[in-house]
């Protein structure tokens, strides 16, 4: 009880912190620190072996799900920039969300951190304000209803609008998804095959550099949809390796600067292509689908190498000597986003016996 | 009693399709929401009543009102079309659901969200969307409907517009 509520209440304290007035640095230094702390606290979730209180749950999936929010939320303090309480809201929000137990708690704490994410953006683009709040509509009605099937379809259709509309709450979604993959199996197969193939489609005939890697990483997480509604101890497994290997993928696109070594190497990762990134979790995804469906096969390999073509205009050479000078640069200096890409590596390829064991017991709450 | 206080609230819900100004859609949602209240009350849940009564018939349609008048309203569809349109929704709730009030009330102000360009229209299509969840909230027990009657999306979206205008 104590160990998540502190995991949960520190961004909280810190927005409130950073919100007084003080110099930028010392804001970015407190977002750095407690994010660090986050995702210290967050890793000794799994150890942790306290009794369900029926307010916070320590059961794999949802401290999955909080050790990806706290990597991601490290990840993306280490980058720099202009860090706002708004960040450390949005943070709190989302542990909060990851880790409740009963469900409209977490879809009232998804709201906060959508609300957050949004006023950080300065809500400056309504069509984004509006899907997110179709999407939070649906939800809600479809957590009030859930043991029916109307309800399960909102539930899902409403975590696909916030995905679609609110990136930086994929992870929580994916997650809150597979908890109900029991009920939603095959609503869940038919929008993550969706998002898979209208990512790939949009990226191939209309490229927009902008929302290239956004576009992607929405498609991967299709394709964890996929593994999820497929329901097979195999599939569920490659679904949770798969988001793993994702939010770092992410984590390390975020970290990456443009046109730098390390970016091509997370934009590769996050595609698909190996060695970094993604590859794992979908050979492994491609491995249960033929076990279990292999009619999908077809439409998801199409969907997946239609991705992974669509980013090669990304993993190009800079074109002017000064951007090619850069580049080679930035070979020689160590860039923080080889951090991540070293990790997925290391989690994809070489993953301890522990490790393998805790994933599976992941896997196996969404039974 | 409850399957004509439900029909009221659905009926409420087809006529926001109608109306152009944004003062005869937000006294709609109003109307809607003393509906839901009423049906509450039905239920002998007065809290819930009193909640849906303050926010959804009062506090959010005065915020909204507040709302300067932006370019004239053009939807997508004309007014007979989205009546058509709303009609195969509400079929379509029903099928989904035996009780398929609730969800063709959501259903309904998602249309109204999705065709309108005016913000303070679409703020109504999201009251009423409201209204559909807190009519879904009433049959539950526990904290669950007392949650479910704060209009948290729809305060979100306005608070948007206040943000975005500031």
């Amino acid at each position: 009880m104590i160990l998540p509520a502190l995991l949960i209440g520190l961004p909280f304290i810190a927005a409130a912190a950073m919100a007084l007035p003080q110099p930028a640095v010392a804001r970015r230094w407190v977002h750095r620190l407690v994010n660090l702390a986050a995702l210290a606290l967050a890793l000794w979730l799994p150890w942790q072996a306290d009794a369900p209180d029926g307010l916070f749950s320590t059961a794999p999936l949802p401290v999955l799900a909080a050790i990806l929010v706290a990597g991601a939320g490290c990840m993306a303090g280490a980058r720099g920039g202009d860090a706002r309480p708004h960040d450390q809201a949005r943070q709190g929000a989302l542990l909060l969300a990851a880790l409740a137990e009963p469900r409209l708690l977490a879809v009232m704490a998804l709201a906060l951190a959508v609300a957050a994410a949004l006023a950080r953006a300065g809500a400056g683009r309504w069509d984004r304000v509006r899907l997110a709040g179709v999407g939070l509509s649906l939800l809600l009605y479809g957590t009030v209803t859930l043991p029916s099937p109307a309800g399960a379809g909102c539930v899902l259709l409403g975590l696909a609008a916030l995905a679609y509309a609110v990136p930086e709450t994929l992870l929580v979604v994916l997650v809150s998804a597979g908890g109900l993959s029991a009920q939603t199996g095959p609503m869940l197969i038919v929008i993550g095959l969706g998002a898979v193939l209208i990512c790939a489609a949009t990226l191939l005939i209309h490229p927009r550099p902008g929302a290239r890697m956004r576009l992607v990483a929405l498609g991967q997480g299709g394709a964890v949809a996929v593994a999820l509604g497929l329901h097979t101890p195999h599939a569920l497994f490659a679904g949770v390796v798969l988001l793993v290997l994702l939010a770092l993928s992410q984590a390390a696109c975020r970290l990456a600067k443009p046109r730098s070594a390390a970016a091509l190497a997370a934009a590769a990762g996050l595609a698909g292509i190996p060695p970094f990134g993604v590859f794992p979790g979908l050979v492994l995804l491609l491995v249960a689908v033929a076990e279990s469906a292999p009619w999908l096969l077809l439409p998801l390999s199409v969907g997946l190498g239609g991705l992974g073509w669509a980013s090669v205009p990304r993993l190009a050479p800079p074109r002017s000597s000064r951007s090619a000078a850069v580049a080679g640069s930035d070979l020689r200096r160590l860039s923080p986003a080889w951090l991540p890409l070293l990790v997925a590596f290391l989690a994809g390829f070489c993953l301890p016996e522990p490790a393998v064991v805790w994933l599976h017991a992941a896997a196996e709450c969404m039974r | 009693m409850i399957a004509a206080d439900g029909g009221l609230v659905l009926a409420l819900g087809l006529g926001l399709l109608w109306p152009r100004q944004i003062g005869i859609a937000l006294g709609l949602v109003a109307a809607q929401s003393g509906a839901v209240a009423l049906s509450a009350v039905i239920r002998g849940q007065w809290v819930a009543a009193g909640l849906v009564l303050v926010f959804g018939a009062a506090v959010m349609p005065w915020l909204t009102r507040l709302l300067p008048p932006r370019a004239p309203e053009r939807p997508a569809f004309g007014r007979w079309p989205l009546l058509l349109l709303g009609s195969v929704m509400v079929l379509l709730a029903f099928a989904a659901e035996p009780d398929g009030v609730p969800l063709a009330v959501l259903l309904l102000g998602l249309l109204l969200v999705a065709v309108h360009q005016s913000r303070p229209l679409q703020i109504a299509g999201f009251m009423a969307m409201q209204n559909g969840i807190a009519l879904a909230g009433l049959d539950q027990s526990g904290l669950l409907p007392i949650a479910c009657l704060l209009p948290v999306v729809p305060g979100l979206v306005l608070a948007a517009v206040w943000v975005r205008r500031s």
